[in-house]
């Protein structure tokens, strides 16, 4: 009985410990927490778009933004990744903001006149330093200004 | 007595495990595709162990209404007293959602009474399905307290949908957070096609005709679920989808950018060279008339 206990009580932590590790991914929580407040004094629309990168990786989407808005794209990334960089392009492929020219800032802030579809690709470039298998949390966020 | 604990424990535990697996698998499986090819998050799974899709809140929807010149008007929302005849998962997760559009909506209207009351409706609709801490007491607190500063209750507003999303997906509950989301998307569209019909505002009607991309996305985020109930809402925006399909198609051509030298700042479009696409009378009539069927059958479940 009391080898019993002590299996059932081993098995219970074990299990709870894996659990833990599971849930300790890119999470709303680390959006919450790390990268909403960046957005201010713009409103978050309440959509994020998260993925988890290894260095060297990228990922896109494809967002809609409406006329008579005024917006603010904030790449969010963990300091794991060193080098990160964002474009935005029309859907026909034509670059209308390349964070890299513009001192690689996380953010930017922009007026829209006609409804329009934009691509948003951010890129986890390599790291100075490491083994080159350096991976973390990459969040697009969007923010509007009502007028 | 242990027998009976350690068989379930065992299930536990291998739930875990596998759980485990498949995490890992996730992981690895993106940090490949990263090494190899750009990850479109638009065409992963949703809500997947690393990459997680969201679309708006209402609140921006409501905000777009506002802008095109919308007048607050309490008929347009569904009865607070329904809420207590929604008994199923499927109907309050629903309404759930076209509670939360409707909140949006008083919300950024600053109607403060009704944007208390609406909260209220959202908060049983919540608790109902065991994510009450997304509106919890302490936030409806909150939100009386900063009611004058109309930022701080959106960002609130914002906040509880966001975390009753996350918390239907931490409860395994992906078909309620999609259905959520559909309830929520069909009554800020209804709103705006009744506001539309009231003010006959073509700012209004260029809104709704913009709405297919994300119609597109909630379709694609149902369609991941193969639960009954979901099956019934996504046959209704499917048939709403065939009315979206026929309108003109916008143009193709890159949208006109400048930047304004001295501040920096970018605007994309031109109104002028480039006219938004709106909704001819017919049009609009039978998209309002397939919209106002799905959203009555969803206020009217029990």
């Amino acid at each position: 009985m009391r080898i019993h206990k002590k299996a059932i009580l081993l098995v219970s932590i074990f299990s709870f410990a894996i659990l833990g590790d599971v849930t300790a991914q890119c999470s709303k929580t680390w959006v919450r927490k790390k990268c909403i407040p960046k957005i201010s004094p713009f409103i978050h629309n309440g959509q994020m778009n998260t993925t988890q990168l290894k260095e060297g990786g990228k990922m896109q989407t494809t967002l809609t933004f409406y006329s008579g808005q005024d917006y603010r794209i904030l790449i969010c990334s963990e300091e794991t990744l060193e080098n990160i960089s964002f474009v935005v392009s029309d859907l026909n492929g034509k670059i209308i903001f390349d964070s890299k020219e513009h001192n690689n800032t996380d953010v930017w802030d922009f007026k829209v006149k006609t409804t329009t579809e934009l691509k948003v690709e951010v890129d986890a470039g390599k790291n100075e330093t490491g083994t080159g298998t350096a991976s973390g949390c990459v969040t697009i966020l969007v923010g509007f200004k009502s007028k | 007595m242990p027998k009976r604990l350690l068989l379930p424990l065992f299930v536990f535990t291998s739930l875990a495990f596998t759980f485990e697996s498949c995490s890992d698998a996730n992981v690895q499986n993106t940090a490949n595709n990263a090494d190899s090819a750009t990850i479109d998050i638009n065409q992963e799974v949703v809500n997947a162990e690393n990459v997680f899709v969201s679309l708006p809140s209402p609140i921006e929807t409501a905000g777009l209404l506002r802008d095109a010149g919308a007048k607050y008007n309490p008929d347009f929302l569904n009865l607070p007293q329904n809420v207590a005849r929604y008994s199923s998962t499927a109907s309050r997760a629903l309404n759930l959602g076209v509670y939360g559009s409707d909140l949006a909506f008083a919300g950024i209207f600053d109607q403060h009474a009704e944007t208390m009351v609406y909260m209220d409706c959202t908060g049983k609709l919540a608790d109902a399905l065991h994510v009450s801490s997304a509106f919890s007491s302490d936030r409806n607190k909150r939100l009386e307290a900063n009611m004058n500063n109309r930022d701080s209750v959106l960002s609130i507003i914002t906040d509880s949908y966001w975390d009753c999303d996350e918390l239907l997906h931490e409860n395994n509950q992906p078909e309620a957070s999609a259905l959520m989301i559909a309830g929520g998307w069909i009554e800020g569209l209804y709103l705006a096609c009744k506001v539309a019909e009231a003010t006959n505002s073509n700012d209004i009607r260029i809104r709704i005709a913009e709405q297919r991309t994300s119609l597109d996305k909630i379709i694609g985020i149902l369609d991941k679920q193969k639960n009954g109930d979901v099956a019934t809402v996504l046959s209704d925006l499917l048939k709403l989808k065939i009315l979206f399909d026929a309108l003109p198609k916008t143009s193709n051509q890159s949208p006109n950018v400048s930047t304004d030298n001295a501040s920096g700042i970018t605007t994309i479009g031109n109104n002028e060279t480039t006219p938004a696409l709106s909704l001819n009378a017919l049009e609009f009539k039978n998209i309002i008339d397939q919209v106002t069927l799905i959203r009555s059958g969803i206020i009217n479940r029990n």
